[in-house]
């Protein structure tokens, strides 16, 4: 079967009602914990990762791809309304969202963020159909060496990605190495730092490092904020009517469609890189907007074009975080990192030939990536919308009691291992006292992931070449991505960039 | 996400102080690894020993930086907030109790406890014991429901009653 008759077969998948049902309830799962600041979709997917253990695959990746989308959209709901970004990639739209929320035009903004996410999601999900077979025919190309040195880039770029903490994002990305390294060797049949136990012969599982470092983390973290933060916040909002949430078409018109394909672009390819994520894609496209606008007074005083670009661009990252994640094992952004956990407790590994022979179990993915930018955000703004401001509104103590329960209940349902468990409360414990202290938390996970791959390729390449390290040099795709390490590491390190000054905090 | 700062010198290098000490089991525990067979330089050892040098530079980097950010934030008299340990304590024992009692208790009866303390923990305003046990058992009853009979999970029951 062809691969375009797959991704249509995949469609068909996701027409089935219980498929559907999943679907649907990953958004509406997504849209709330990306609208609950505090709360992200990476939350929710985490929370979601032992959950997988008993549905079968297709419903769960299903769902998965719901609430990246839904997540990555919902963060401009707290972000337009009460001026917190529900996630991170929002922090752009609460600029030129809220201005507009104090004009009375909250609706307004709500809308042009659902339409910037819309076209944004749908143009980041069609390049993932398109551009995956391509991805897979590259990665065919690529020889061991290589696959060491694109794991290395990767690794570089996720730390170099810090900026203000590379050493502290370093030192994060080398405790998740460390963490990969425990059980039996990658190449030989020995046992590594298992300190003569036999439960640690197996090494640690990816479920109570994603829960312990997303879930419990979070826990211990709101903990310390209980009186503060949203769950104090009462006041009453002006009432939203759904008729407002329609931008007038001389409004979509000034912001022009180009400005929405640009930054739908610039998101996808900002999402292909490993650890840049929605934050980075949506500054940039903002950044990239407010250069070229014709109207770059209004940006800080509630430009809805502002709003445009940035959620274009954070929803198309969904889609370009996939393509280095389904083709290399290599996760884009945090969420696509659990992801690749799914595929993995579900006996899917991640290269070409998972298009090859498992494409009707991917296919459905990218459907549900589709469909939720296509239909859901613009009806579950239509039938949730008036109801978004009181999300706010809901206790702390009992949102984060239910995150807690679904946590650990979930982490002894994914294992059945009480040690799991506690691993899962360690790991929460380290990634909090990490994360007070301002130590990024996802590279953790990331080097994690990377780690066996790394070190197996690196190995594997000098075992090869009788432990000549020149291999790396005249083995031409390795070389590539040394170079392009390098050039990173210039532009990124080295020169920074000068921004134009952005209206942050205006 | 919280971006808090710890309240001393002291607390900040805590943790650069514990990961050194981590990394130094690890290094130790990594030049015992032997091999099996012979891959030259690059064998099971060479990876985790890489990675603790690098992590030892690192640490280094970041103590170095704390102490100079210590040293500025000394003068210009810094207002920086406070961990709430004792919060931090009781969420923790309470997580550790609930997953050491989990198979004994049962999930009915654990959930409950862990559910109501996490409440009192969380400071539930405005909000009488009553309220509190009922939102315990019904915090409890919804994800029973959720795992039991929508993900079909078989989740453990009090010891007595099994």
């Amino acid at each position: 079967m062809s691969f375009m008759s797959q991704i249509l077969q995949g469609f068909v998948a996701i027409a089935d009602p219980s498929v559907l049902s999943y679907m649907v309830v990953g958004f509406l799962i997504g849209t709330f914990f990306g609208a609950v600041p505090g709360l992200t979709a990476v939350l929710a997917i985490a929370l979601l990762l032992p959950l997988t253990y008993s549905l079968d695959v297709i419903p769960a990746l299903v769902m998965c791809a719901a609430i990246f989308m839904s997540g990555m959209y919902a963060g401009s709901i707290t972000a337009t309304t009460i001026n917190i970004p529900g996630a991170p990639s929002s922090l752009m739209t609460s600029i030129e969202g809220n201005a507009l929320m104090k004009q009375g035009k909250g609706a307004n903004a709500l809308g042009h963020a659902a339409l910037g996410s819309m076209i944004g999601g749908v143009i980041g999900a069609l390049l993932l159909i398109c551009f995956t077979p391509v991805a897979a025919k590259l990665a065919l190309l690529i020889q061991t060496p290589g696959k060491f040195s694109l794991i290395l880039f990767a690794l570089v770029v996720i730390v170099i990605s810090q900026r203000d903490a590379i050493a502290k994002g370093s030192a994060s990305t080398l405790v998740g190495l460390m963490i990969a390294t425990v059980g039996v060797d990658i190449m030989q049949p020995i046992a590594r730092f298992n300190f003569g136990t036999e439960i640690l012969v197996e090494g640690i599982d990816m479920m109570p490092l994603i829960i312990g470092t997303f879930a419990i983390s979070e826990l211990l973290c709101q903990l310390q904020e209980k009186n503060s933060g949203f769950g104090s916040l009462k006041k009453e909002f002006p009432k939203i009517l759904r008729r407002d949430f329609l931008p007038p078409w001389s409004e979509i018109k000034e912001i022009g469609l180009f400005t929405y394909i640009k930054s739908a672009f610039i998101g996808y390819f900002i999402g292909i890189l490993p650890g840049a994520g929605g934050s980075v894609a949506a500054f940039v496209s903002y950044a990239e907007a407010m250069r070229n606008s014709k109207k770059p007074e209004l940006y800080g005083k509630g430009s809805r074009e502002g709003i445009a670009a940035a959620e274009a661009a954070n929803n198309s990252m969904c889609g370009g975080a996939f393509v280095p994640m389904l083709m290399f094992g290599i996760p884009g952004d945090p969420t696509t990192a659990i992801v690749l956990g799914v595929l993995i407790i579900n006996g899917l590994q991640p290269g070409p030939q998972l298009l090859q022979k498992q494409l009707h179990l991917i296919a459905p993915m990218f459907a549900s990536l589709l469909i939720s930018a296509l239909l859901l955000i613009p009806l579950v703004l239509f039938i949730f919308g008036p109801y978004f401001v009181k999300i706010v509104q809901i206790r702390k103590a009992i949102l984060y009691s239910c995150i807690a329960v679904v946590a650990l209940v979930g982490s002894y349902v994914a294992t059945y291992s009480i040690f799991q468990m506690m691993l899962a409360l360690g790991f929460g414990v380290l990634a909090y006292f990490l994360r007070r202290q301002n130590y990024p938390t996802v590279p953790m996970l990331l080097g994690y992931i990377l780690g066996p791959g790394l070190e197996q390729y690196l190995r594997r390449s000098l075992f090869l070449s009788d432990n000549n390290p020149m291999t790396f040099i005249t083995s031409l795709d390795s070389l590539f991505f040394l170079v392009i390490t390098v050039i990173f590491f210039y532009f990124m390190v080295i020169r920074t960039p000068k921004e134009k000054a952005l209206p942050i905090g205006g | 996400m919280v971006q808090e700062k710890p309240n001393s010198l002291f607390g900040k290098i805590v943790l650069p102080l514990f990961l050194f000490a981590v990394t130094t089991v690890y290094l130790v525990a990594a030049f015992q690894i032997k091999p099996q067979v012979d891959e030259g330089i690059v064998g099971p050892k060479f990876i985790p020993i890489l990675a603790s040098i690098f992590m030892y530079i690192v640490l280094g980097l970041i103590v170095r930086r704390t102490v100079r950010e210590a040293n500025q934030e000394d003068s210009t008299g810094d207002g920086l907030t406070k961990t709430d340990w004792k919060g931090l304590g009781l969420i923790v024992l309470s997580i550790a109790l609930y997953i050491s009692l989990f198979k004994v208790l049962g999930y009915l009866l654990g959930t409950f406890l862990f559910v109501y303390c996490l409440l009192y923990v969380f400071g539930l305003e405005g909000c009488g014991q009553i309220k509190r046990v009922l939102y315990s058992v019904a915090i409890t009853a919804v994800f029973y429901i959720l795992f039991v009979f929508i993900f079909q999970v078989r989740l453990p029951v009090l010891e007595v009653l099994s």
